[in-house]
């Protein structure tokens, strides 16, 4: 039987427990530990394992005030990228002055490799319902939306199921275990827009407009859906709110970072999960306590880069964060670190990267993408990341001018401050942050026509190291374009003119004879 | 309410914006996609200017057709960083519009010479106001925004002939750039479908019956050209008399005699 357990790829050994194995040791699984516990389509698991035990204690013995101060104290803030406090959230919501209030999870999840939210939607859906019933009682509202993109079919399918259970056993209905309370959800799904996971977007396309953002200056807690005041919080945070309820608010503020005593935008409290996904061992979802170092989240948990390759970078936050080098590993990771940094939380995406990326070549991709995903109502968005893009596509071809990195950065600026949302507001983040730590390979680009990554085709020149060449002839033998000749056991050389740039000569020499 | 405005102090009274709030105060902020009748939009970004609330530190850029005038606000609005910011934008404008007189002499006004980037050659730079006043004033809403992102445009619903357009011509008057215009085959198709002879006041609803007898040749028609001289704006405008916020306060003539339902 020994020799079918897991073999620990540093140590050699066998590990016995799943709690012993190196990416789940350092992690604190508190929202999504339980899904391996229960069954999500039964209700009975979920009460069994201590579900709706915090909405029992608060709808009999706890007054919204007091859950909406448990909640500061508790320095939960936002976990869809913004970082707002939920309990300053709340109270406003609670304040605000019209009766018919909303509340509003945000599970339309659309960070490309990014899958936190599906996780917990799909494998514990009583975990949100059960937040958002003890949000809609302390900010007093009667209805509640769950906002999940279409392509999370299971997730939709679970999160029906369960509350149709919830309704059955009355934790949603008219009277919420005897208390009188009334309150419901209706599961909304979105059409795959990236942009309608932005709150004012999101409300618009749950009323049936266009999922387009307007400004927030008159804040959703005022005006939100239906011009309600609408509390909208993300999966994950919703996730969060029973266990700071049954477990208290000490247990949750005995991880992270900060103070949140006196001010709860002073630390960031409790865990979040991140996506680590990228040229790192073990790709998943990983739980960690605020304040863990991107080295511990990568080299200990993630076990570190594959192929004995070097670490380059790490994204995080999503296609509009930023890019952090080497050293800046041993920052804490929590909301504010991140923002100073240049990147930022976002929903948890972490993207590492290794020596054969190119850092220019990255930064392209993503403004590719915001640039797809803007809704094209506010002109800085829709037209700086155009021009943005070009002037990054034309650097990756070797076309960059001087003055181009300069250039990127005007636009970027503008971009960033006059954008009518947060879409545009944080897309520059991936370009001024590559320019922030990596300027020396755009230079490289723009002066020197090298790619440092050595992914830019129309920078990669490959020529064979004679010295190195045994004439093994297997990048001949490998090459769709035959430009490589020379005979058995003499060196080889490459036909640069009929080179189409594949790399397929330097993946498959052994004797590292080829170099770009 | 006191809010400083480039260092000046001042009052006002009522909810207004800050780019209402400025122009009261004689300042200039240029701006596209605002207009007098219309629900504010904030899409061109023109109008940005940097405020600082009372007991704030630091200064915000924000869009001054949106942002709400606040006890103490202070406003700058022609900053270094703001007159900065309001070039870039014109020179991306600029890039989308190359060929556009209207937005060529916008730019010479900004001191953009040429753009240094590329774009394209479209008329259209989505400002909104034909979508937007088919559907707040006219009612309509026969044109909506399709696509989104560069590829987003005005269209008809599914860009298939709508049924819904009255052939005011409402959106054609209000485009700043002369992007939208007219199909006189809608005209066409107007006279013949309907029974009785209509007239585009009887469509925009500002008339119960309609007696004209020119069936939409509205050029040769004497009541829209003295409404025309009257008012000097499209009817949609003169007959809707829900003009917003301060510039109700009497910027646009206005008369007693409506005559609107």
């Amino acid at each position: 039987m020994k020799r079918l357990l897991y073999r620990d790829p540093v140590t050699k050994k066998r590990i016995v427990h799943e709690q012993e194995l190196p990416f789940l040791r350092k992690q604190q699984r508190v929202v999504f530990g339980d899904n391996t516990r229960i069954r999500p389509d039964d209700i009975t698991d979920y009460i069994a394992i201590g579900g709706y035990q915090a909405l029992r204690i608060v709808l009999e013995d706890w007054t919204p005030v007091k859950v909406i101060n448990a909640i500061i104290r508790s320095g939960l803030r936002g976990r869809g990228g913004g970082g707002f406090p939920t309990g300053i959230k709340w109270r406003s919501a609670r304040k605000a002055k019209q009766k018919e209030k909303y509340v509003i999870c945000n599970a339309d999840e659309g960070d490309p490799g990014a899958f936190m939210d599906r996780s917990i939607c799909e494998g514990n859906p009583h975990r949100i319902i059960e937040g958002m019933i003890i949000g809609a009682y302390a900010v007093g509202a009667e209805k509640g939306y769950i906002y999940v993109r279409k392509e999370y079919p299971l997730a939709v399918e679970t999160l029906s199921t369960a509350i149709s259970q919830a309704r059955d056993c009355g934790f949603l209905g008219g009277n919420i275990l005897g208390s009188g309370m009334m309150f419901d959800i209706t599961i909304s799904r979105g059409a795959g827009a990236f942009i309608c996971g932005e709150s004012t977007a999101l409300m618009a396309s749950l009323e049936g407009r266009v999922g387009e953002p307007r400004a927030k200056y008159i804040h959703t807690v005022e005006k939100g859906l239906y011009d309600r005041p609408t509390v909208l919080n993300n999966v994950e945070t919703w996730a969060n709110v029973p266990h700071i309820i049954s477990k208290g608010v000490e247990w949750f503020t005995s991880m992270g970072t900060g103070d949140v005593k006196s001010d709860p935008w002073g630390g960031s409290m409790g865990t979040k999960v991140f996506s680590l996904v990228g040229n790192v061992n073990n790709t998943g979802l990983v739980e960690v306590p605020m304040g863990m170092t991107l080295r511990e989240i990568i080299f200990d948990i993630g076990g570190g880069i594959p192929n004995g390759r070097k670490f380059k970078a790490v994204q995080t936050g999503g296609p509009s964060g930023g890019c952090l080098p080497e050293s800046m590993l041993d920052l804490p990771v929590d909301f504010d670190r991140l923002t100073e940094a240049g990147s930022m939380m976002g929903s948890g995406g972490m993207i590492v990267m290794d020596e054969n990326t190119c850092m220019v070549d990255m930064a392209r991709y993503f403004i590719d993408f915001l640039k797809d995903e803007s809704c094209g109502k506010c002109l800085p968005c829709r037209e700086g990341l155009r021009a943005i893009l070009e002037v990054l596509t034309r650097i990756t071809e070797g076309e960059g001018k001087r003055g181009d990195i300069k250039l990127l950065e005007e636009i970027s600026r503008t971009v960033a401050d006059t954008s009518l949302c947060a879409l545009g507001g944080s897309a520059p983040n991936p370009v001024l942050s590559t320019i922030r730590y990596f300027r020396d390979e755009y230079v490289a680009h723009i002066r020197d026509k090298s790619c440092p990554g050595g992914t830019c085709r129309a920078l990669v020149h490959y020529r064979v190291i004679p010295e190195a060449c045994t004439g093994c002839t297997a990048c001949a033998k490998v090459c769709p374009v035959d430009c490589i000749s020379g005979e058995k056991r003499a060196v080889h050389a490459i036909d640069e003119t009929r080179c189409v740039k594949c790399g397929a000569c330097y993946s498959v020499c052994r004797f590292n004879a080829i170099e770009r | 309410m006191r809010y400083t405005i480039n260092g000046k102090k001042r009052t006002a009274r009522g909810k207004m914006t800050v780019l209402e709030a400025a122009r009261s105060a004689g300042i200039d902020i240029p701006s596209l996609c605002d207009n007098d009748y219309l629900e504010p939009y904030g899409a061109c970004r023109l109008c940005v200017v940097e405020v600082r609330e009372k007991g704030r530190k630091g200064w915000r850029v924000v869009a001054s057709c949106l942002y709400p005038l606040k006890e103490g606000l202070e406003i700058r609005t022609d900053s270094k960083l703001i007159l900065q910011h309001r070039k870039l934008l014109v020179e991306l404008m600029l890039a989308r519009c190359s060929g556009n007189r209207y937005v060529r002499r916008l730019a010479k006004r900004f001191g953009v010479k040429r753009p240094r980037f590329g774009g394209g050659d479209e008329d259209c730079i989505m400002c909104g106001l034909c979508v937007r006043v088919c559907s707040e004033i006219v009612g309509a809403a026969a044109i909506g925004f399709s696509s989104r992102g560069i590829s987003r445009k005005v269209e008809t619903p599914f860009g298939i002939d709508s049924s819904k357009c009255i052939a005011c011509g409402a959106c054609t008057y209000v485009c700043p750039t002369g992007a939208i215009n007219m199909e006189y085959e809608r005209v066409i198709e107007l006279r013949k479908n309907e029974k009785e002879h209509m007239c585009r006041y009887t469509l925009m609803g500002f008339l119960d019956e309609a007696v004209c007898m020119l069936n939409y040749e509205c050029a040769r028609c004497e009541v829209d050209q003295r409404m025309r001289d009257r008012f000097d704006t499209h009817p949609a405008f003169a007959m809707h008399g829900r003009l917003r916020g301060a510039a109700a306060a009497g910027r646009v003539k206005r008369t007693g005699k409506k005559g609107v339902k």
